[in-house]
């Protein structure tokens, strides 16, 4: 769980080696807070295979419009460089792990 | 990953909302073993996305809906309580015993279960509804308003929940549009004269959205005589109750509600009781469903309790 900002974005999310698990949140958002646990346990089984940040839409809401973020909590999936695959909404860690191991199998 | 708890309880509340954590709260209270499945996705049911409470006894200055639920379930925890963030994603029921099987393959065996998976939001069911969920389409003004400060927006529906978030919304968006399909608005009195307040929502009554319009995002929804260009469109006209775990397993009514004997707490099935807006179609309200939390946790030790009687005299 690795916080991102505009500035590290390219470094972090772009240009990453691994796949990347970008979720979107905001402290006013209390389904965020709730589906914060599950990312959390995502970014631990995933250690090693894809990486996990998070953007603070408040705090950078470049970021949010340049996703098109128009709800939260958001997810987007990163592989080589571009988005492969978004969801919106609360989503438990057995859907974000599912929709993880796609993406790192190359079905989006 | 949750395989290191006990499987085997008194007692297992399915649901996390002001009705599940009341229940583990009395039964952990009477000294019940008992198991809360809280959800995977959004613990704390619908209340997380109220942000404040104007009418739950005993808080004279109103309470957020986040720090209630967080005071019920700690209130649950110091009762002894084990809860468990995770969905559950099946049910068997027997004359044995039930048994709940939670997303991660963990099986939760007890004698008595206790529903309380409460309500979703109803989708309007029209054309760019779905495509556009997420990219202007929400269910969520609380959640997701502060994404269209100073756009305009729609909010659809007419109750309560509607009329809250048009409020709410009046002090983020640009001009709102409150669009309901019949002559006059449900919400309380209290509400709508709230509303009456805000010189930037216009009410569209006798209206119905009819599509909702944009590629990539929300552009606007055409009405039944005209269109609006709006960035956003929340949805609040309602709530199904959310059965489908047990559907087939236990008697539900034509809109999905959970059957119960009034004043009780009892399905029709021995040992399976339910509360909360699983059952409720008409109250709805925080202290309703905390009520029927407790009815359903005093039902299932009663139930607990003829059984243990019945063991020992055997």
């Amino acid at each position: 769980m690795n916080p991102v900002t505009s500035d590290s974005f390219d470094d972090q999310v772009r240009r990453s080696a691994l796949p990347v698990l970008v979720d979107f949140w905001a402290p006013w958002c209390t389904r965020c807070a709730g589906m914060e646990p599950a990312v959390r346990e995502v970014a631990t089984t995933f250690a090693g295979r894809g990486s996990v940040v998070t953007v603070d839409v408040e705090a950078h809401p470049e970021l949010a419009a340049e996703h098109l973020v128009l709800s939260l909590p958001a997810v987007a999936f990163y592989r080589d460089g571009a988005v492969v695959r978004t969801l919106a909404g609360p989503r438990s860690a057995e859907e974000l792990a599912a929709a993880f191991e796609e993406v790192l199998d190359g079905q989006h | 990953m949750h395989g290191t708890h006990l499987t085997r309880y008194d007692a297992v509340v399915v649901g996390s909302g002001p009705a599940g954590y009341t229940a583990a709260v009395y039964l952990g209270r009477a000294g019940r073993s008992v198991v809360l499945l809280e959800g995977g996705t959004a613990p704390g049911g619908a209340l997380m996305t109220t942000p404040e409470i104007e009418n739950y006894p005993g808080f004279p200055d109103g309470a957020g809906g986040p720090e209630l639920m967080d005071s019920i379930r700690r209130q649950a925890l110091r009762c002894g309580a084990t809860l468990v963030p995770v969905d559950a994603a099946s049910v068997e029921l027997t004359g044995a015993g039930h048994r709940v099987v939670a997303a991660d393959g963990t099986a939760y065996d007890a004698r008595a279960l206790v529903l309380a998976t409460g309500a979703e939001h109803r989708r309007l069911g029209i054309d760019g509804e779905d495509r556009l969920a997420g990219r202007g389409v929400s269910w969520c003004g609380t959640c997701d308003g502060p994404f269209f400060a100073g756009r305009d927006v729609v909010v659809v529906g007419g109750g309560d929940t509607a009329v809250e978030e048009a409020c709410f919304l009046s002090r983020i968006a640009g001009q709102v549009h409150l669009v309901h399909r019949s002559a006059r608005l449900r919400a309380s009195r209290v509400l709508q004269d709230r509303l009456a307040t805000r010189a930037n929502v216009t009410v569209h009554l006798d209206t119905r959205v009819r599509a909702i319009e944009g590629t990539d995002r929300v552009t606007g929804v055409r009405l039944d005589q005209r269109s609006l260009p709006v960035a956003g469109v929340f949805v609040a006209i309602g709530h199904d109750p959310r059965s489908a775990l047990v559907a087939g397993a236990v008697e539900t009514t034509a809109s999905g509600h959970v059957v119960v004997e009034h004043p009780s707490s009892r399905t029709n099935v021995p040992g399976v009781f339910a509360c909360g807006d699983l059952v409720d179609p008409t109250y709805r309200q925080a202290i309703t469903a905390a009520g029927s939390g407790c009815v359903a946790a005093l039902d299932a030790d009663a139930y607990l309790a003829a059984r243990d009687t019945t063991r020992d005299a055997a």
